[in-house]
């Protein structure tokens, strides 16, 4: 890092980029560095050096010839994420989505990352699962009423919202960009089966969602 | 010549690959698939036929950009496959509470950001990982693992001496790997296991090199960055010293 007069406040995840490019493994002198440059993240920058500074000391035990040449299911599960949010950044932004359906609450929209999780664990599900019904990519009319009601219940909203929610078209986030030369369309919607079946879930996991 | 980056450090400055990945760079793209291909299946990191990380990045980006989403779905798989790899060494069971959930999410988003190239608040973000793969992923799986221990450490109050005396099993649960890296994954998780102001006042005086306190009220220590005492500090770096002490007998 070099010195450099005032600036624009830069996003928190580029200075911890910029934090791991300096110097794999942080000691005090550049986190100083940085803290002194950027002390509206001082906090998070110190923390931050000392979950890196215990990952740069597991990194040393990494094998090296460590790849496998098969494709595991982490790897596949990976995969469908990437090829998920490709097709919804390439789908088109959230302004095309509100045109195209009315305003329909989504009991999903303000759920933290930690409480999608904490969602998923609760329906014995996963996040994956869970991402797919906030974006109405299952379709509604495939679901049992048992799993709708103990969706509202563990969502805490009524029933209607949670129908009214997986009525309404495929919803694209709104990190998405559009770029098609085509008008946006709804996401493709799977069956709830087919969900349960296509989300890296455990036969257990299944069942119990299948059983609701 | 090889596409520059865009992405800026907090200075202004481009950021730049390094020489020698700019060059392996070059190499690959005068290639044809199957030779690439050969090579992307050389997976000794001292061959001179390995592929960077850095360079999978730039080939993933460029066979995506390009339309050609057969190689850029087999490339990525492979760099995913590598991370996985390291993430198994990186974040072993017992690391971190939820490991297997950090490691699939640290997979997971790694995927989407490349979906996300080009595009949204961050389009340049992947030029970090075509500078120093290594250095990037951490990076990205670190913000993870910080935010399970903030989860962590807002939902369970903090273990005594006597629950960490009762958790051997989780100071000594590692992979098998050779002796050096055993141990360097069990001190890691040896450090993990302390209580969290422990587990500070060690990084941060051991390992990141922080005075315990300083007499200039303006120099950052490990007192100043915890609200603590310097007294308070060496009290935890002694606990925690004996906690580990016996962790090193245990070995």
């Amino acid at each position: 890092m070099t010195n450099s007069p005032p600036r624009r406040s830069t996003p928190l995840r580029n200075v911890l980029y910029e934090l791991v490019l300096a110097k794999p493994t942080p000691d005090a002198a550049l986190v100083d560095a940085f803290v002194r440059h950027y002390p509206e993240y001082a906090s998070e920058l110190t923390e931050y050096a000392i979950e890196l500074a215990l990952d740069a000391l597991a990194a040393q035990n990494e094998p090296i010839d460590g790849s496998v040449a098969t494709t595991t299911p982490g790897v596949s599960r990976a995969m469908s994420r990437f090829h998920h949010r490709l097709s919804a950044v390439r789908k088109g932004p959230d302004a095309e989505a509100a045109r195209a359906a009315p305003a329909v609450e989504n009991p999903f929209a303000t759920l933290t990352r930690a409480e999608i999780r904490a969602l998923g664990q609760r329906l014995h599900a996963n996040t994956v699962f869970i991402m797919k019904l906030r974006d109405r990519l299952i379709r509604g009319d495939t679901m049992t009423e048992g799993f709708l009601r103990r969706l509202a219940d563990e969502l805490g909203v009524l029933l209607e919202t949670v129908v009214a929610h997986f009525a309404a078209p495929a919803y694209v986030p709104s990190r998405a960009h559009f770029k098609a030369d085509t008008k946006p369309e709804a996401g493709e919607q799977q069956t709830f089966e087919e969900a349960v079946r296509n989300c890296g879930l455990t036969p257990a996991q299944q069942q119990a969602l299948l059983n609701l | 010549m090889v596409r520059p980056l865009t992405k800026r450090t907090g200075s202004g400055d481009r950021y730049t690959r390094p020489p020698n990945i700019e060059a392996v760079i070059d190499a690959a793209l005068a290639l044809d698939w199957p030779a690439l291909h050969q090579r992307t299946c050389v997976r000794d990191r001292r061959s001179p036929d390995y592929l960077p990380s850095e360079c999978l990045v730039h080939l993933i980006r460029k066979a995506h950009r390009d339309h050609h989403d057969t190689m850029r779905d087999q490339l990525l798989a492979i760099l995913l496959g590598r991370c996985e790899a390291t993430l198994a060494a990186t974040l072993p069971d017992g690391r971190v509470p939820n490991a297997a959930y950090v490691r699939d999410e640290a997979l997971g988003r790694l995927g989407e950001l490349f979906a996300e190239d080009g595009t949204g608040d961050h389009p340049d973000e992947l030029d970090y990982f075509e500078v120093r793969f290594n250095a990037a992923f951490a990076a990205l799986r670190t913000d993870l693992v910080r935010e399970e221990v903030r989860v962590l450490r807002r939902a369970s109050p903090v273990p005594d001496d006597e629950a960490i005396a009762r958790r051997p099993d989780a100071v000594l649960r590692s992979p098998a790997t050779p002796e050096h890296g055993l141990f360097l994954t069990q001190l890691c998780h040896a450090i993990q296991t302390l209580p969290p102001e422990e587990r500070d006042a060690v990084i941060l005086c051991h390992i990141m090199g922080y005075a315990e306190e300083a007499d200039d009220p303006a120099k950052r220590t490990a007192a100043t960055i915890c609200g603590v005492t310097g007294r308070t500090i060496r009290n935890r770096l002694t606990r925690a010293a004996a906690k580990l002490s016996r962790f090193k007998e245990a070995l």
